[in-house]
């Protein structure tokens, strides 16, 4: 290595440190990559098997999301949900999500930044989670509240574009089927994040430590 | 004499087994064109019978097409009103060939919410369409709704010309068990059984958008 470097400038020296610093992260962060790709695989499969009318908008895709921020942090989350959202919005049997695509994966990211800020707030004591599940459960749905109000106006934008008015924004984001449908997603992400949440955060670090 | 009448009936007999002859060849040219044109018509009505089923496949397509698009796309308003039509001319395209079109029939109820109320009794409807589609298509493409590809779900703003406004809001209905039942989630969420009863009423509502009246 000495040899190598010897002879070289300065310019050179710092682009092989960039080289480095590049390269270097990558190769440490194939356990994330491993972690995001279980996380995405298990979302799409649980998508699928939630599909059906009778579980009309209920989903796990926003509990895993904010785990995966909880536990390893907002890039794992984020990319989580980046993922999961655009694999389901060409996959889904409903039919493609298409120009909307953007906003839906948007709106998971929020899940994503709770699940750090919960992770911040509360931390990985087991005990404390499970004290915590309400706030836990409150928290998922307050994101889904707002997931749904962020793509019901982007369903409006993408409706009456160029055209938009105020009463279209109005109606098109609060109305029976919009009603129908945020409670049932919001319903369901609060009984997940009291439920499966804390399950998921501390069982997750348990299963992974045995593995290693 | 005997020797002439031989030669004359031994000429005309020749003459007309020359004709027999030419009539025989002539006919069984007639019967190998008429085996052709039979297998050709086997064909064609064969061909047919493939477009016929192609058309009902387009059909199929085309209306799962109209149930995923963005309601203001100009594609789904050509096809949504195109696919009316299409479903008439696919029937009587299907009744000429003989043999019955796969359908199911429906009963439709649109309440405008002023008295007026127009029934579309046993209509025909394809195998697999959802409420929406079904409406749709009754209605010869006369819907309005916004799409929320989020949910799967249109949301439906106007139905035979009639808008819904501030007071009142268009409600999709399904008739079981005697009663006539609001549909949670919507016209999409519903697939259209042989014989199942539908409704849209032009209703008033509380604050938690329960309808103020029913079919």
């Amino acid at each position: 290595m000495r040899n190598f470097l010897e002879g070289r400038n300065s310019l050179e020296w710092k682009s092989l440190k960039l080289v480095g610093w590049i390269i270097q992260p990558t190769m440490e962060k194939t356990g994330n990559v491993a972690i995001i790709a279980l996380f995405t695989a298990v979302i799409v499969g649980s998508d699928l098997a939630l599909s059906g009318p009778e579980f009309s908008n209920i989903k796990l895709l926003d509990t895993l999301v904010f785990v995966s921020a909880y536990l390893f942090g907002f890039r794992v989350g984020a990319a989580v949900g980046i993922l999961s959202e655009t694999i389901w919005s060409f996959l889904s049997p409903i039919g493609m999500a298409g120009i909307i695509t953007p906003f839906l994966v948007a709106g998971e990211l929020l899940f994503a930044a709770a699940g750090l800020a919960a992770s911040r707030v509360w931390g990985p004591e087991p005990r404390a989670i499970s004290e915590k599940a309400l706030f836990l459960g409150a928290l998922l749905a307050i994101c889904a509240f707002v997931w749904d109000i962020e793509t019901n106006a982007a369903t409006a934008l993408i409706q009456y574009w160029p055209t938009l008015g105020i009463g279209q924004l109005v109606g098109t984001m609060f109305n029976p089927l919009t009603l129908a449908f945020a409670l049932a997603h919001e319903g369901s992400d609060f009984a997940f994040g009291c439920i499966l949440a804390p399950s998921f955060i501390l069982l997750i670090p348990k299963a992974f430590r045995r593995r290693v | 004499m005997l020797i002439a009448l031989l030669v004359v009936s031994g000429t005309s007999a020749v003459i007309y087994y020359g004709q027999y002859q030419t009539e025989a060849s002539q006919n069984q040219r007639y019967v190998r064109e008429l085996n052709t044109a039979l297998a050709s018509y086997r064909s064609l009505s064969g061909s047919f019978n493939s477009s016929i089923s192609d058309y009902g496949r387009t059909l199929t397509l085309l209306s799962s097409a109209v149930a995923n698009l963005n309601t203001s796309t100009p594609a789904y308003r050509n096809a949504s009103v195109s696919l009316a039509s299409l479903w008439s001319s696919y029937q009587q395209l299907s009744r000429l060939s003989g043999r019955r079109a796969l359908v199911y029939s429906v009963h439709l109820l649109v309440d405008l919410g002023n008295g007026t109320r127009r029934w579309f009794n046993n209509t025909s409807i394809q195998p697999g369409w959802n409420g929406y589609v079904a409406t749709l298509v009754l209605l010869k493409g006369n819907l309005e709704a916004a799409w929320y590809p989020q949910y799967g779900e249109h949301f439906v703003t106007a139905v035979d010309g009639v808008m819904q406004n501030s007071k009142a809001s268009w409600f999709f209905w399904d008739y079981g068990g005697g009663n006539w039942n609001v549909a949670q989630t919507g016209a999409d969420g519903l697939m259209v059984d042989n014989g199942t009863s539908i409704a849209w009423t032009l209703c008033g509502y509380d604050i938690n958008y329960n309808p103020s009246c029913s079919p």
